[in-house]
């Protein structure tokens, strides 16, 4: 498995995960639109050999929030039956979410579950603390309802200089041993 | 000739160049009704004016009026020559026809009669974007920044145009001036990082490293896309051999995300590992360690890992997906397979492990609890999923019997898991039984009605066991359905590869020849249209200063006709049609009729009459989009089979990322040959 | 490493009554029609499906049943109980039990039973066990075995 920067040569593999996992589907030129506004802020994890995409996120900025408050929006979310339990879809969010408050300055970001989907409404409310705001009456095109919900961005971790801070000389120890051992002995 | 004064033909007086200018602006703003009506005014008195036919006929075309407005448009120019609109209109025409090379001409005749003209230098400009013409895009780019230096995108345009044709220098100079007509530098604004990447990434390429490292720290706090910052520098730290500082940026990068590989070997070739399996090994272990969700660290040293070192990671890998119940410990661990010692390690492995556990079968079974068996894992899941694991092993391996025995036990253990069934359906097609495949996918679809990527592979499957009618039945639970709750029509519009490759093979498969080829052309079409969306984003990341992901954009077009649903399906259409070619329809016919009596043969012509009848009765269930002639009927009688196989060839060919095994072009060009003499000596025959 | 064992209860759907189906096929006797599945879709929380570390492995099915009179009780009746058999002794059985008891609760429903066939002693003491009491011996009550199988009532009041 490897999770990276969805770049446009990922469209394709994309919307095929996406029309072979969800019934909501986008043209290819929706991916481009999103790939093409706000590069930073979709990701795909693929298989062990690299080439077929087993997941991904694809989100976006909205574009004019009636809150007037800049904030991120989920497209779609997918990750294939044979790969769940891997915890690749908060893997994916999480990166996300962090491009889409890194580069775009979203405040907080909202998205849509059906409201039938459990295990989505499980992740996004449990694993990754996001809170119900309402619920949508007919908000899919076969009328299901959809619980509207959103996170707040404003308190993401400063995770690079964690690295600085805390564990850097553990590591740096732990290489350093490790080029010592020049003449064969391994630590 | 001269510009400068008005041609006769082309004068209007005042009131009618007034209204003239009318329709330019009802055009713009797409009133194409009464822009009409205002051309038919201008034209009741000025029948020949060529500008006003061109504008007529443009709006016609846009009104879907293609043929009529066509003539108009031509018939425009051929009034008026000289005029730079009627060329612009006939260059807006193929552009919307998706003719690119002619629309480039169009403009440029009509910027030779209004060399200053930003609108079509504009629209000049994208299409060599899109022709990848770099040279003409900087002279176009030149002039319309001559012009309006005061707005960015003209001068990242200019500056694509210089990356593109190589010229670093130039590309960079040009982002540079711009940045001097700043008054002051913008904080937090996406778009001047943007700027400062796309230029970061041109010093790179130019490659001069260090200067571009420096660049990238003497602008970071002004960039707000700090993922790209830590990759760049990273990757620039390695490639300058600074390494203690690229091993720090890859730890950096890696807590920001653990589970890229490229970090990974970002730190081994920083520390000089390359093919030092052992030191290797105690990097990943420390990493491992440190990175506790990170898949990667886990799985790369299984990959270089060899002897008992790879048993016992492999081991510590496999165990932990089982106990937590992971259903992709096997796709996870396949890519190995291709080293039959390791496969065999891992066959042991597993062996081992089912053998430390409690067996369900004289383990707890009843009402209470058996507590006896502490000691082992009794969890009734860890076993399913080791059996389950053991099925796709042998699978994998060729060992279809044992496979089949242990998906068996796993499905009475736990009937309910849908993963089994998928497994199972997965075994039988490998043994070539697809019917039986398909019912087990259809057990495990049943088991979870909301699963698409079940009903997917059941839909599939159903196909492979051509078993098209529940095949549209099954997938149509998931799309817009038409009239007649089909969904064939959404799935085109959705531009699902899977479903028009794989119906286009069945109905191969089943000899409906035309309407495979119908199939085939439809992905054909998708992917001419993925070329062409590229279009519109010529001008859209230049504005919105997108051009690292603009460029991605167009590294990717270079390779979109050597992706796998376009060769697969152009592969079948062009066998298909070089059958067609090598066995034709006469042919085909006697062949099926040889040997018969006379009363079979009548039998056999009224059964296939028959057989027509039902298929256009049952067309209607296929018919896409209005199409009249929905089951390729058209497709499978055409003449030139060979000219058809060639357009699907043709992008091929041209597509630098193709595999040069591909050999199509020469079974099509050995048969075009093998025609064209047959064709020559049929000429000297009657002639002599 | 032993893991941790997860049991949950969640709704039945019209998209997951095929593990209903499946469940009841492969561990009860008898069988039931399409219909009753279809019905199965509407008494809401008297039906569930229990699951072992997300694996659907076990399922209940009850009926409410309304009088005709007021002299009678309105009761709900277990129509079936089952669970995968490499799954038992986990509670599993229990935990849907006590969802149905306390929906009864909820209800004001003073009664729940069932029908045990007399030979299937482990059945008869895991009622007992969970607080059923035995009740009426029903003579011939499985009329489709030979020859008919007589069950005892057992039931709770709550």
């Amino acid at each position: 498995m490897n999770i990276r920067q969805a770049t446009v040569a990922d469209l394709p593999g994309m919307q095929s995960a996406n029309l072979t996992n969800l019934p909501e589907n986008y043209i290819l030129r929706y991916y481009l639109y999103h790939a093409l506004t706000w590069p930073q802020a979709s990701f795909v994890a693929t298989d062990a050999s690299g080439r077929k995409i087993v997941g991904y996120v694809l989100a976006k900025m909205e574009e004019e929030p009636t809150d007037g408050v800049p904030h991120g929006h989920v497209t779609s979310l997918a990750v294939m039956r044979t790969y769940r339990r891997m915890g690749i879809a908060a893997k994916l969010m999480a990166l996300a979410l962090r491009g889409l408050a890194e580069s775009y300055g979203a405040k907080y970001v909202s998205l849509h579950v059906r409201k039938s989907n459990r295990a989505a409404l499980h992740l996004y409310r449990d694993t990754l603390t996001f809170e119900v705001i309402e619920i949508e009456k007919g908000y899919y095109g076969d009328g299901e309802d959809a619980y509207a919900m959103k996170k707040d961005l404003s308190s993401l971790e400063d995770i690079d200089s964690r690295v600085e801070e805390e564990d850097d000389a553990y590591l740096i120890e732990a290489i350093e041993n490790l080029k010592l051992s020049e003449d064969g002995r391994v630590i | 000739m001269s510009t400068a004064a008005i041609p006769k033909a082309r004068y209007l007086p005042p009131k009618e160049a007034g209204s003239f200018r009318q329709i330019l602006q009802l055009y713009e703003t797409r009133q194409y009704k009464k822009a009409l009506k205002v051309s038919d005014t201008i034209l009741a008195k000025f029948p020949d004016h060529g500008e006003t036919l061109a504008m007529k006929g443009l709006i016609l075309c846009f009104s879907d009026k293609k043929d009529e407005g066509h003539e108009l448009i031509k018939k425009g120019l051929r009034n008026d020559l000289t005029s730079f609109v009627c060329w612009h209109v006939y260059g807006l025409f193929y552009r919307s026809e998706r003719n690119f090379e002619e629309a480039a001409k169009c403009y440029v005749h009509a910027l030779k009669y209004a060399p200053d003209n930003t609108n079509i230098l504009r629209d000049l400009a994208l299409l060599q974007c899109q022709m990848r013409n770099w040279e003409g895009l900087i002279t176009s780019r030149k002039s319309i920044l001559s012009q309006r230096p005061n707005v960015r995108q003209h001068w990242t345009g200019l500056a694509l145009g210089y990356h593109m044709a190589k010229n670093y220098e130039l590309a960079e100079n040009i982002l540079s001036k711009y940045e001097e007509t700043l008054k002051e530098l913008p904080k937090e604004d996406y778009e001047h990082s943007e700027l400062l990447l796309y230029k970061n990434m041109i010093i790179y390429e130019s490659g001069d490293v260090n200067r571009a490292l420096e660049h990238l720290e003497s602008t970071a706090d002004q960039v707000t896309d700090k993922l790209s910052v830590m990759e760049y520098r990273a990757k620039y730290l390695l490639e300058l051999g600074r390494l203690p500082e690229a091993v720090k940026a890859y730890r950096k990068l890696l807590h920001r995300n653990p589970d890229n590989k490229e970090y990974f070997y970002g730190i081994e070739k920083a520390l000089g590992l390359k093919d030092d399996a052992e030191k290797k090994k105690t990097l990943y272990q420390v990493l491992a360690k440190q990175y506790k969700n990170s898949d990667p660290a886990k799985s790369i040293p299984l990959s270089f890992l060899s002897g008992e070192d790879f048993r016992e990671a492999v081991k510590t890998y496999i165990v932990d997906f089982l106990t937590r119940g992971v259903p992709s410990a096997f796709v996870n661990l396949k890519p190995l397979y291709t080293n039959a010692t390791k496969a065999n390690v891992i066959e042991e492995v597993v062996l081992e492990f089912l053998k430390t556990l409690a067996h369900p079968s004289n383990g707890v079974n009843g009402i209470e609890k058996n507590g006896s068996t502490k000691e082992k894992d009794t969890t009734p899941t860890t076993y399913l999923w080791t059996i389950y694991y053991l099925a796709q092993h042998y699978s994998k391996i060729g060992q279809s019997d044992l496979a089949f025995e242990y998906i068996t036990k796993a499905i009475e253990h736990t009937p309910t898991l849908v993963e089994v069934h998928m497994v199972k359906a997965k075994i039988l097609k490998r043994k070539g039984d697809h019917v039986a495949a398909s019912e087990s996918m259809t057990t495990a679809r049943e088991l979870d009605l909301q699963d698409r990527f079940v009903n997917t592979k059941a839909a599939k499957y159903l196909m492979r066991a051509g078993q098209n009618d529940e095949a549209v039945n099954v997938v149509s639970l998931f799309t817009k359905n038409d009239a007649h709750g089909k969904g064939v029509a959404d799935l085109h519009e959705m531009q699902a590869m899977w479903f028009l490759t794989e119906q286009g093979e069945m109905f191969n498969r089943l000899g409906k020849i035309g309407i495979a080829l119908k199939r085939f052309e439809a992905v054909k079409k998708i992917y001419d249209d993925w070329w062409g969306d590229q279009f519109d984003f010529h001008q859209y990341c230049v504005r919105r200063g997108t051009m690292r992901a603009y460029l991605g954009l167009l590294g990717w077009e270079e390779t979109l006709y050597a992706e796998h649903y376009y060769t697969r399906a152009a592969f079948d259409a062009i066998q298909t049609y070089i059958s067609l070619y090598d066995t034709p329809k006469s042919a085909r016919v006697a062949a099926e009729l040889e040997g018969l009596s006379e009363e079979e043969r009548k039998k056999a012509i009224k059964k296939a009459k028959r057989e027509r009848a039902k298929q256009n009765k049952k067309s209607e269930n296929e018919k896409i989009g209005g199409d009249d002639d929905p089951l390729g009927k058209n497709l499978e009688n055409t003449t030139t089979p060979l000219d058809i196989a060639e357009l699907f060839w043709k992008p091929i060919a041209e597509c630098p990322a193709k595999d040069p095994s591909w050999k199509w072009g020469e079974e099509i060009a050995k048969r075009k040959e093998q025609s064209a003499a047959k064709a020559e000596s049929e000429v000297t025959n009657t002639t002599a | 490493m032993v893991p941790n064992i997860k049991i949950a209860l969640d709704d039945l759907t019209v998209n997951n009554i095929g593990v209903l189906r499946r469940i009841n096929s492969v561990v009860l006797p008898t069988s039931y029609s399409d219909s009753w599945y279809k019905d199965s879709l509407v008494v809401g929380e008297l039906a569930k499906l229990a699951y072992f570390n997300d694996i659907p492995v076990g399922a209940i099915r009850c009926s409410l049943e309304t009088p005709p009179n007021h002299k009678d009780q309105t009761r709900i009746y277990i129509m079936t109980l089952a669970v995968l058999s490499p799954y038992r002794g986990y509670g599993i059985g229990r935990k849907l039990v006590d969802h149905i008891l306390e929906q009864a609760k909820k209800m004001f429903v003073k009664e729940v039973y069932c029908h045990v066939w007399v030979e299937n002693e482990d059945a008869l003491n895991w009622y007992q066990h969970i607080g059923f009491e035995k009740g009426d011996l029903v003579a011939g009550y499985y009329k489709k075995m030979t020859p008919a199988g007589d069950a005892y009532i057992l039931r709770k009041i709550l």
